[in-house]
């Protein structure tokens, strides 16, 4: 009975928020573009893809012209570097003139930031363009399994898939099983990132999901108690694939760049990546062979949604706004997905958006790199976020000397 | 009264004054951010910012037991190793680097040569070190242009399977600090062989019958030493801290203890800070017990000195034998020699490549895209980096100039070894990011002077360091003679003793410019990233790991650094032709 009420309570509580939403929206965009005219944002992102910082000064360009917003692009080499800036400024009560406007982040970032306080929200479901986002996928709504709850808006999708050269590979492995015959076939040319690195993390997880008897058991945040006998098939798996990993697993690329790096000279015979189209756009890039090709999983592979957040002490959460929600249209959207600029899928449902805007989604050329939205298979779910540290340790604890 | 009482005690009191002045001048510039950002350092790692760490297992750890967070760190079984990495490696760097410093001095003994070996060193300096390790895995990794030259097609078309470049030994990190640290060494050498009575010694010491090698070692060496203590104890710094090279030529797994905490620091779990911190004191340990033994080193080598010369003993050795030596030790430069440079036209290459796949020992094609990205991008970057750079190595050289005339003037020291030895010591790691939230309360990060102020921390040591002996080693005389001849002080500082100096002044200018320019950690720290510079864009995309363009930024950050040291060379001769026989000539001295 508490609980019906609850949810009656609960209900009743979204439907006023909502009709109040809609009622104060439209008028209230009106006063946010009037107070961000003239504003700069201070936009920092992980600065290390030519591409991405391109995408960027493109839009930085748009919004300049349509709002009179100067969004200035802030390359850090490390998305937990901002977070910690943020940090010490709520340390030193900084409570305005933060630093930082806007942040591409989600994840343990995202865990960090929200778990402080350091956020400003809710913001993104008020955002005019958050009507096409397609709030079906369930890392739209929930980042690393954290409720996003309006504290950061969505600003593209991932998926992880495995890329290799089909110059040099005839047939890529389409399990975690096929992934250890094949080490075993060609001893040296396998690798994964060394954790904590964002993607040699996602391998351990994507393993784990896969070799695990209870997936779901991860959506439910960790508990020492039940941790190793959780996660005891995955430390099985990695003894047994090490010794045939690339300098038999005493040593590991540091990051995914790396990978793709040593997967161009040969070094390695596959890669991984978060972005389906990273493949395609590496080509456009002469980054990579044109032989490269994409593979998932049979079982699926891990998926999730990266965002924008705007920090509690923004002076200019107004332009935040504006820009985050000028990302989030379909033609910034369209622009974003297609290889010949950075290839990063978009997070809008193109269903609900108009025909002249389906038609730019269509218009794009994927590449021959990139799989088809039916081969890209099933997609599995990001464990909760407080697994992240665990495993590390354990890694750690195992194989880290 | 006060007034009255001025002309009686100005004269006693005001050096006093002065140089308590200048001393705390020395202190609130040097001293004062980096104790602060340490004791910041050292209270994270106590857990002492739990109230702002919204973490339920900092805090009740915290609580029961400050020294308890230091638990997970020292439980870490990668630590021990990390450890040992850091000290062989940084050890290892140094002596192979003091070694080739000497072996080089000892093969290369005409005038005309050491001319030479000047020129180029100046441009090996300005290198960035990232880029040297770049360009070093463009040469020496398995799918690099070396094994492509040797290997080429054999084993199916893919590079062999072969750790040695970022192998577990760290073998390819202490090539690559060589290869970046006897220029300096060697550089410094040079300008205190021109400050000693080298060429006396070594005239004596060939009288005496010794062979030159041997009068190097023993007759010139003792007299060269304290000049090179303190770069060489950077050096020493530089190779148990340094994260830009280790990270990306050093072991992974584990990597050196900098590393280590570099990761930690860059970690989205908060938690991880902890840990960090305490590494980071444990690094501050370590560098310090590396200093003693240094100087424990030191006295037993003087001890070895003393026992050799007081033997009379002489190097008799077969002139075959000799003839021997020079050419492996000539051998060994030359290979050196060729590796920095292949590692630096090898960027080039790739700069303007557009793919080069393995085993191709040539681009397959071409394109001048990156560069132009570079041209739009650039201005911004060009003009942060420029502005930065002169401004803290005008700056320095203010106060530099300041310290030095004074005591020159006053014929008394003015020991501020300490708190300029400091910021060479001390690893950035450990202050800067208490350096960050100090500025952070007092609402200056994010402010170009804070950010001055930050850069003239790590510049100052440098431009005093390389201005500090020519400076005081001018002949007084040419300024006793023009006050003779009634100028003002003034007139003969700014007429005569400035423009003798202007080499060594302009020099200075330069060595400040190129460190003001290589910061990263500070600029990104205490700008808040708001001042893009080429260095922290250069540091941002090589994490792309993407070798096109990390070549242009290379040569992009390379660019500005050895034009500062190219006018430094040149604008004094062409200025102050009419001086250049007052001006102490490095080559004429050793040979004189």
């Amino acid at each position: 009975m508490r609980g019906m009420w609850r949810s009656c309570l609960s209900l009743l509580v979204m439907l006023v928020t909502l009709c109040a939403a809609i009622s104060v929206q439209a008028e209230d965009w009106n006063t946010l573009l009037k107070h961000a005219r003239g504003e700069t944002v201070y936009f920092n992102a992980w600065g290390g893809s030519p591409r991405v910082n391109d995408y960027i000064g493109w839009a930085a360009a748009e919004v300049k012209s349509r709002y009179g917003i100067n969004l200035k692009l802030v390359k850090v080499a490390d998305t937990s570097a901002v977070v910690g800036r943020i940090l010490a400024e709520k340390a030193a009560g900084r409570e305005k003139q933060g630093s930082v406007d806007l942040l591409w982040v989600n994840g343990e970032n995202f865990r960090t930031l929200k778990q402080n306080g350091l956020l400003f929200g809710p913001f993104s479901t008020s955002l005019p363009n958050y009507e096409w986002v397609d709030r079906s996928k369930p890392s739209v709504s929930h980042d690393f399994a954290i409720p996003v709850e309006g504290m950061e808006s969505p600003w593209g999708m991932a998926q992880l898939v495995f890329l290799y050269d089909s110059a040099r590979v005839e047939q890529p492995p389409h399990s975690m099983e096929a992934l250890l015959a094949f080490a075993r076939e060609h001893p040296g040319r396998v690798s994964y990132p060394l954790p904590p690195a964002f993607l040699g993390t996602t391998f351990l997880k994507q393993a784990l999901l896969e070799t695990m008897k209870r997936p779901m058991r991860l959506l439910q945040p960790y508990d020492e108690a039940d941790f190793a006998e959780v996660t005891a098939p995955l430390w099985d798996y990695l003894d047994q694939l090490h010794p045939y990993l690339w300098h038999q697993g005493k040593d590991f690329p540091a990051s995914a760049e790396v990978m793709n790096h040593m997967l161009d000279s040969g070094e390695l015979l596959l890669s991984m990546s978060f972005n389906p189209n990273e493949a395609s756009a590496a080509i456009l890039a002469g980054q990579l062979p044109g032989s490269v090709r994409t593979y998932v999983h049979d079982k699926g592979t891990l998926a999730n949604t990266h965002f924008l957040a705007i920090p509690f002490n923004s002076n200019h959460k107004a332009a935040a706004q504006v820009v985050a929600n000028f990302l989030l249209s379909p033609e910034a959207q369209a622009r974003k997905e297609d290889p010949s600029f950075w290839g990063d899928p978009t997070v809008l449902d193109l269903k609900l958006l108009s025909a002249e805007d389906q038609a730019r989604f269509q218009a794009i050329q994927h590449g021959p790199a990139t799989l088809t939205a039916e081969e890209m298979g099933h997609v599995l779910a990001e464990p909760h976020a407080s697994w992240v540290p665990a495993l590390e340790q354990e890694w750690q604890r195992r194989y880290g000397h | 009264m006060a007034a009255a009482l001025r002309p009686l005690t100005r004269r006693p009191w005001r050096p006093c004054w002065q140089s308590a002045g200048l001393h705390s001048l020395a202190i609130l510039l040097l001293g004062v951010p980096l104790l602060l950002g340490l004791t910041g350092t050292v209270l994270l790692s106590l857990g002492s910012w739990q109230p702002f760490i919204n973490s339920s297992a900092i805090s009740s750890a915290a609580s029961s037991d400050p020294l308890s967070l230091w638990q997970p760190l020292l439980q870490l079984p990668a630590l021990p190793h990390a450890i040992l990495l850091s000290l062989t490696t940084g050890w290892a760097a140094t002596l192979l680097s003091l070694s080739l410093t000497l072996l080089i001095l000892m093969v290369l003994r005409s005038p005309r040569q050491l001319h030479w070996l000047q020129r180029w060193l100046a441009p090996i300096l300005a290198i960035p070190h990232a880029a040297m390790a770049f360009g070093l895995m463009a040469l020496l990794a398995p799918s690099g242009w070396l094994l492509r030259l040797l290997v080429g097609g054999r084993n199916g078309g893919l590079p062999p399977d072969w750790s040695w470049v970022q192998g577990s030994s760290g073998v390819s990190l202490i090539l690559a600090l060589v290869l970046k640290e006897t220029p300096f060494l060697l550089l410094m050498t040079l300008s205190a062989l021109a400050r000693t009575d080298a060429g006396k010694r070594s005239q004596l010491a060939a009288t005496l019958g010794y062979p030159p090698g041997q009068a190097l070692l023993l007759l010139v060496w003792p007299a060269l030493y304290p000049a090179l203590r303190l770069p060489l104890l950077a050096v020493l710094a530089y190779g148990l801290s340094n994260v830009d090279m280790a990270a990306i030529i050093g072991p992974g797994n584990p990597p050196t203890l900098a590393v280590l905490i570099w990761r930690w620091l860059a970690d989205a779990d908060v938690q991880q800070w902890l840990p960090a911190s305490a590494a980071a004191l444990l690094l501050l340990a370590m560098m310090l017990l590396s200093l003693l033994v240094w100087l424990g080193l030191e006295q037993g080598g003087r001890w070895l000195l003393l026992r050799l010369t007081r033997s009379g003993w002489r190097w008799q050795w077969p002139a075959r034998w000799h003839k021997l030596g020079r050419y492996s030790a000539s051998l060994l430069i030359g290979l050196l020699v060729a590796s920095t440079v292949l590692a630096v036209l090898l960027l080039l290459c790739w700069s303007f490549s557009w793919r080069w796949p393995y085993p191709a020992l040539w681009p397959q094609s071409w394109t001048a895209q990156h560069w132009l990205s570079l041209w739009q991008a650039g201005s911004v970057l060009l003009g942060n980096s420029l502005l930065l750079g002169l401004a803290s190595a005008c700056c320095g050289l203010l106060l530099c100039v300041l310290w030095l005339e004074w005591s020159v003037h006053q014929q008394r020291p003015l020991y501020l070894g300490i708190w300029l030895w400091l910021p060479l010591l001390l690893p950035q790691l450990v202050y800067a990011f208490g350096l960050q939230w100090l500025l952070l309360r007092l609402g200056w990060d994010g402010q170009a002077l804070a950010l001055l102020w930050a850069h003239l921390l790590v510049v100052l040591p440098y431009m005093y360091l390389s201005l500090a002996d020519s400076y005081r080693g001018l002949d007084p005389r040419y300024q006793q003679q023009a006050r003779l001849l009634g100028m003002s002080y003034w007139q003969a500082l700014w007429r005569v003793k400035w423009p003798i100096l202007s080499p060594a002044l302009v020099t200075a200018l330069a060595v400040g410019f190129a460190v003001s320019n290589g910061q990263y950690l500070l600029t990104l720290y205490i700008g808040s990233g708001r001042f893009p510079t080429l260095t922290t864009e250069a540091v941002s995309l090589a994490s792309s790991w993407d070798m096109r363009v990390i070549g242009v930024y290379a040569f992009a950050q390379l660019s500005l650094p050895l034009l500062g040291f190219a006018l430094a060379l040149y604008w004094p001769k062409w200025r102050y032709a009419g001086l250049q026989g007052m001006q102490p000539d490095i080559v004429t001295a050793r040979h004189s």
